[in-house]
């Protein structure tokens, strides 16, 4: 009886901790944000165009041309921003896949549009720059200021970071 | 004939060749028709209602990962509904799904494994390489369950003497006394196998031992067919034609040579257990004539 009662209350903190939506819900989902401030972004994974040999099978499809997944363009922020918050928004609007992970609010980006951390080779990866300088991987703590630029880029040989 | 009787070095390799082949091919229709096959091996060996048990292990498992794996990857195209803004995945699902299976064809295999391979024949297979790895590999094999009928004799004996004690701190004392007592009878009945074998004058050089095993025909015949076939997978499995790619979208690679390996290996996975059904129905048979 204990057992029943301890795994039914670890479910309800479960699914209570969860939001789940389906998948039209999440899509549209999205909010309009009006602001002054905005920022730049663009999300690029061109040097999996020089690498081709070393990507994973069956992703080829999914690099678009020129390797650009969101092309440049300004966007409205919010105030308190994040670079997480903003990539997640864009690719909802866009219907782009994205998988992050971490716990506590802390998010570090996993893939977008299918293309994972060493999907092209070994220690290719996703990292983002803000007005051109590398940041560190948890993106939900960088906040927005105006005028920043935001760049998402997928790196394919990993021999700056070492 | 049946299998279990047949050389050990035969039950070794196919076996082990069984379970390679598991491993290595993820196509979820594969996996199906070895765990299916294990498990109609498995019923002929148990031959009870404790399969009943298995298959339902087995069923959980499958179960477990099915539902544990889209929650924790979220590739995959089609998505099917958000948890906190991460997909879950159809291709997820059937990741999930087929390692599932996998680890339950595997597990079935292995049970099989140790049901036919003894203690005694996995020394005579090693000794003659390695006997001091062969004693030590049948030693932990007989001793693990001798463990577990002493630890609870010896547990049994002590919460008798200390029946009146009822407080959590007794009952750790207890538990503490009996797994001591466990570590003193393992030390001194190893030491007394460990000296009968010597005084019997185990792996000294020239000593030969008599062993029942006769190497047959049909040995030979299994044998050739897996040497035979093993390269084949294993360049199938190098150049990622075997094998299936999940995400983000799942694709079965279905060539000629794909389907006749793995036509092959089915067919090299049912051997015992169409020698055991052989052996039924001659049994049958026989019996019916007296």
């Amino acid at each position: 009886m204990k057992k029943i009662f301890l795994s039914a209350a670890v479910f309800i903190l479960l699914t209570g901790c969860a939001k789940i939506q389906s998948k039209d819900e999440y899509y549209n989902s999205t909010e309009q944000v009006e602001s002054e401030k905005s920022v730049l972004m663009s999300v690029n994974c061109s040097e999996i165009l020089k690498n081709m040999d070393s990507l994973d099978s069956g992703l080829e499809k999914y690099i678009p041309e020129y390797g650009l997944i969101v092309e440049d363009k300004a966007y409205p922020i919010k105030d308190g921003e994040t670079v997480y918050d903003l990539l997640i928004r864009v690719t909802k609007e866009n219907r782009i896949q994205t998988e992050s992970k971490g716990i506590f609010g802390n998010r570090e980006i996993e893939g977008i549009n299918y293309i994972y951390n060493s999907s092209c080779g070994k220690g290719s990866h996703w990292i983002y720059k803000v007005n051109g300088e590398i940041q560190q991987p948890v993106c939900s703590d960088y906040k927005l200021k105006d005028g920043d630029i935001v760049q998402w880029i997928y790196v394919c040989n990993d021999k700056e970071s070492d | 004939m049946n299998f279990s009787e047949r050389h050990p070095a035969t039950q070794f390799i196919f076996f082990s060749a069984s379970i390679c082949s598991v491993i290595l091919n993820r196509n979820p229709f594969f996996l199906c028709i070895s765990l299916v096959i294990a498990l109609v091996y498995r019923i002929f060996q148990l031959r009870s209602i404790r399969i009943l048990k298995e298959i339902f292990n087995y069923i959980l498992l499958t179960g477990f990962l099915t539902v544990l794996i889209p929650l924790v990857s979220h590739n995959g195209k089609t998505a099917l509904f958000f948890i906190n803004d991460n997909a879950v995945t159809k291709e997820a699902i059937l990741l999930g799904f087929s390692t599932g299976l996998e680890f339950s064809a595997v597990i079935c295999w292995f049970s099989c494994m140790s049901r036919v391979m003894s203690g005694e024949k996995i020394i005579y297979l090693i000794s003659g390489i390695a006997p001091r790895l062969a004693v030590f590999i049948s030693g932990i094999m007989k001793f693990v369950p001798l463990c577990r009928k002493q630890y609870l004799n010896i547990y049994r004996t002590q919460k008798n003497i200390y029946s009146g004690y009822k407080s959590l701190r007794k009952k750790i004392y207890i538990v503490i006394r009996s797994f001591s007592a466990l570590i003193t009878w393992i030390i001194e009945s190893s030491a007394d196998s460990a000296d009968s074998m010597y005084a019997r004058g185990y792996g000294l050089y020239g000593r030969s031992s008599f062993s029942i095993y006769r190497f047959r025909r049909f040995d030979v015949i299994i044998l050739a067919v897996i040497v035979y076939l093993l390269p084949f997978t294993a360049t199938s499995v190098l150049y990622r034609t075997a094998g299936i790619v999940f995400y983000p979208e799942t694709v079965i690679p279905l060539s000629a040579a794909n389907i006749l390996i793995s036509i092959l290996w089915t067919i090299i996975m049912l051997i015992p257990v169409v020698t055991e059904i052989c052996e039924e129905y001659k049994w049958k048979l026989l019996r019916s004539k007296i």
